[in-house]
């Protein structure tokens, strides 16, 4: 909680200076794109090649009680879990910002998705071809409402364990829905993985 | 610090910017409020207060719509109370935007992306 030393420095001379002249351009517009996957299949890695910042990682506090739901019944083990969410963040220009969300991996925080899936571009579903049934809840997830999504078989060392027709069928993954391999490491492959997402959204919003 | 409320006065977005609208600091802000003050001159992310501050995402929530209500900080506009929210939650009461916005900030996110 506490603020170091140099962030408190910051601020006195902040509050020293006139009103900054930048204030009155115009705040940037943030967009998100969520990277959801199971657990440990590459999302911190993914959202890493490609942020212009070290990923930070912020917390929610596991409660339904944020959701309105009278939290009586909840165990008070729950109202202390926290869930964490790694994101990264790419300045697309003056007007824009592009912020990456990780899901929290495991099943018992999907709840979360749908406030951090709101307003979204769309997702990224990763996929790790030795653990595949990991990656099902997130396909289904989306599917399910309708959120554009593309599915990235993640290749380290450029080893997959099944072709893409076959995780096609396996994860039961509608035709028009794009699947490729790419690689976390990578920032060339995370990109083209972006780019094919939102090619994906715009055709969907075109149609 | 959050004076007992658990639900922000304003539902604001996790991506949503968060700029300052003030140069100086009223004397009668709490800690946290003026740890958030002091990280906003340039907009930042809701997401990135709380990760930065170490609290957790309901409760810079709650401060920040305190900030905003008293004049102090504004707020981005933000996606999520747009297009694809309505798509998500059909009870938002939020104006519709026009159709061609969508795609229009599609295509800028994909020209951005090609360029980096």
């Amino acid at each position: 909680m506490a603020s170091n030393p140099s962030d408190q420095a910051v601020a006195t001379v902040l509050t020293n200076e006139p009103v900054d002249e930048t204030n009155d351009e115009r705040t940037p517009l943030p967009v998100k794109i969520v990277v959801a996957g199971g657990f440990a299949v590459g999302k911190s890695t993914f959202v890493k090649s490609i942020s212009e910042i070290e990923p930070l990682t912020t917390e929610a506090v596991m409660t339904r009680a944020s959701e309105g739901v009278d939290d009586t019944g909840v165990a008070t083990e729950k109202k202390t879990t926290t869930v964490a969410m790694d994101f990264g963040r790419i300045t697309l220009g003056d007007d824009l910002i592009l912020y990456l969300f990780g899901t929290p991996g495991q099943d018992r925080f999907l709840f979360m998705w749908d406030d951090l899936i709101r307003g979204a571009i769309g997702a990224v579903v990763l996929v790790d071809t030795g653990r595949l049934s990991d990656s099902f809840l997130a396909v289904d997830y989306f599917e399910r409402r309708g959120i554009p999504f593309v599915v990235a078989v993640n290749c380290f060392y450029g080893n997959a364990y099944h072709a893409l027709e076959e995780v096609r069928e396996a994860l039961a993954i509608d035709a028009d829905v794009p699947i490729f391999y790419t690689d976390a490491r990578m920032n060339d492959a995370t990109k083209n993985t972006l780019l094919q997402l939102v090619q994906h959204a715009l055709t969907r919003a075109v149609s | 610090m959050t004076k007992g409320r658990t639900r922000p006065t304003r539902d604001i977005p996790i991506e949503t910017l968060v700029r300052s609208r003030t140069s100086s600091n009223p004397p009668n802000l709490g800690a946290e409020e003026r740890s958030i003050l002091a990280l906003v001159d340039r907009p930042i992310s809701l997401a990135e207060i709380a990760a930065r501050r170490g609290l957790v995402l309901g409760v810079v929530r709650v401060l920040v719509a305190d900030l905003v209500s008293s004049g102090m900080v504004e707020t981005s506009e933000s996606w999520s109370r747009s297009p694809t929210e309505r798509i998500a939650a059909p009870t938002d009461s939020v104006p519709t935007p026009a159709p061609h916005s969508h795609r229009e900030l599609l295509e800028r996110v994909l020209n951005g992306l090609q360029s980096l």
